[in-house]
C-alpha cells in the first residue's frame, strides 16, 4: 500500500515536470523562430478616420547591401477597399486615394521599395474574384455595381516624401478612371532603410 | 562650454530636427516668487546638437538661481510641439581683488557639460498634420490626373 502511494506521487511529479519541460521547450522554440525571422506576426492597425489597416514588420534575417552599404529590410502590409468618387468631375472622372499610414524612419533617406507583391481584387460578376497586380491600364477592378470587371486607367502605389521632414513617408494608392470602379487592395511590399534606423507607422 | 543633444526615446540623435534652443535661468527672489532671466546664446541648435555657452544672469539682490530651463523650439517645423528640460545648476563664486584693493565676489552658474533632451514630449500637432495630409492627397490626385491627360 505504502509502495503504491509512493509510485503515485512519483508519477504525479513526473507528469508535472514533463509539462514544465514541454512548456519550456515550446517557449524556447517560439523565441528561436521569432529571432530567426521564421515566425512573424503582422498586426495591421487602422487609423481613426483616414488610414486603412497597415503595419511594418522588420525582416529579421534579411539585409540588403548596395555598393558596400548595408540596409535593413522591412515588410509593409496593408488592406483597404477602393472607393471611387466623381465629385470633382461628375460622370466623367472617378478618383480614389487610399491612405495607408505614414512610415517614420529615424535616420537615412526616404524609404526605398525593393519588391512589391501588392494586388487588387475585383468582383467579376457574381461568382468570380479577379486578382491582378497594381498597374496602369492593366489592373482589373469592379465596375462599382457588381458587373463584369474592367481595366482601370491609373492604379499605382506611391510613397510621398517631400523632405519636410525627410523622416516621413506617406503611403498611398492612387486610382483614376473614366468610369466608376471598386475593389479591394492588398498591399505587400518590402523597403529598405539605413541600418539601425527605427521604423514606426503613424495612422490617423 | 555645454553640449546639448536632442535625442529620441531610444537615445538616437535627431539630426534633421530644425529647432532653436532657448534658455531661461530660473530662480526665486527674496519673497519666494519665481524669477526668470533669458539665457541668451548666439550658437545655433544645428543637426540635433547645440554647443556653446549661455550668457550669465545679471546678479540681483536676494535672487537665487537654481535651474536652467531649456526649450527646443520647433517653430520651423509645425508638426512637432515644443519640448522643455529643466536642469539644475551649480553656483560657483570666487573673490577677486581689484586694483583699488577692494575684494568683490563674482559668481557663475555652471550647467552640466553634456545635456540630453529626450524628445519624449514631442507630439504631433493633429490639426497641422491634417492640413498637411490633405495637401499631400491633393498633390497625389493632381499628379495622377495629369498622367491620365498626358497619356491621351
Amino acid at each position: 500500500m505504502a509502495t503504491g502511494l509512493k509510485r503515485s506521487s512519483i508519477l504525479t511529479e513526473f507528469a508535472s515536470k514533463r509539462t514544465q519541460l514541454w512548456q519550456y521547450l515550446n517557449t524556447s522554440i517560439d523565441a528561436f523562430l521569432k529571432d530567426a525571422g521564421l515566425r512573424t506576426t503582422a498586426t495591421l492597425v487602422e487609423g481613426a478616420t483616414n488610414d486603412w489597416p497597415c503595419s511594418a514588420t522588420k525582416c529579421a534575417n534579411e539585409t540588403y547591401v548596395r555598393d558596400g552599404v548595408t540596409y535593413d529590410v522591412w515588410r509593409y502590409q496593408a488592406q483597404g477597399p477602393l472607393q471611387a468618387s466623381d465629385t470633382a468631375s461628375p460622370g466623367v472622372q472617378w478618383v480614389s486615394t487610399n491612405e495607408f499610414g505614414t512610415v517614420n524612419v529615424s535616420k537615412g533617406g526616404a524609404i526605398e521599395i525593393i519588391s512589391d507583391s501588392s494586388l487588387v481584387s475585383a468582383r467579376d460578376g457574381a461568382n468570380t474574384i479577379d486578382r491582378t497586380p497594381l498597374a496602369n491600364d492593366a489592373s482589373l477592378v469592379g465596375d462599382g455595381a457588381g458587373g463584369a470587371s474592367q481595366f482601370i486607367q491609373i492604379l499605382y502605389l506611391t510613397v510621398y516624401n517631400d523632405s519636410a521632414p525627410l523622416t516621413e513617408n506617406w503611403v498611398r494608392v492612387q486610382g483614376v478612371n473614366n468610369a466608376d470602379y471598386d475593389g479591394n487592395l492588398n498591399i505587400d511590399f518590402k523597403f529598405i532603410v539605413e541600418q539601425g534606423a527605427t521604423v514606426e507607422v503613424t495612422v490617423s | 562650454m555645454a553640449i546639448v543633444r536632442l535625442l529620441n526615446t531610444a537615445g538616437t540623435p535627431l539630426p534633421r530636427m530644425v529647432a532653436a534652443l532657448k534658455g531661461n535661468w530660473i530662480g526665486v527672489d527674496s519673497k519666494g516668487s519665481e524669477v526668470r532671466t533669458e539665457a541668451v546664446s548666439k550658437a545655433e541648435f544645428s543637426k540635433g546638437v547645440w554647443q556653446g555657452d549661455f550668457s550669465q544672469p545679471e546678479p540681483k539682490e536676494g535672487v537665487t538661481i537654481s535651474y536652467l530651463e531649456l526649450e527646443a523650439d520647433f517653430s520651423d517645423n509645425t508638426f512637432y510641439q515644443d519640448t522643455r528640460l529643466k536642469v539644475k545648476v551649480k553656483k560657483e563664486c570666487e573673490k577677486v581683488k581689484g586694483k583699488d584693493g577692494k575684494v568683490t565676489e563674482i559668481c557663475r552658474y555652471i550647467t552640466p557639460s553634456d545635456i540630453s533632451i529626450f524628445a519624449t514630449n514631442i507630439t504631433r500637432d493633429a490639426a497641422q498634420m491634417n492640413v498637411r495630409r490633405e495637401q499631400i492627397n491633393s498633390d497625389i490626385v493632381a499628379a495622377a490626373i495629369k498622367k491620365v491627360k498626358e497619356s491621351k
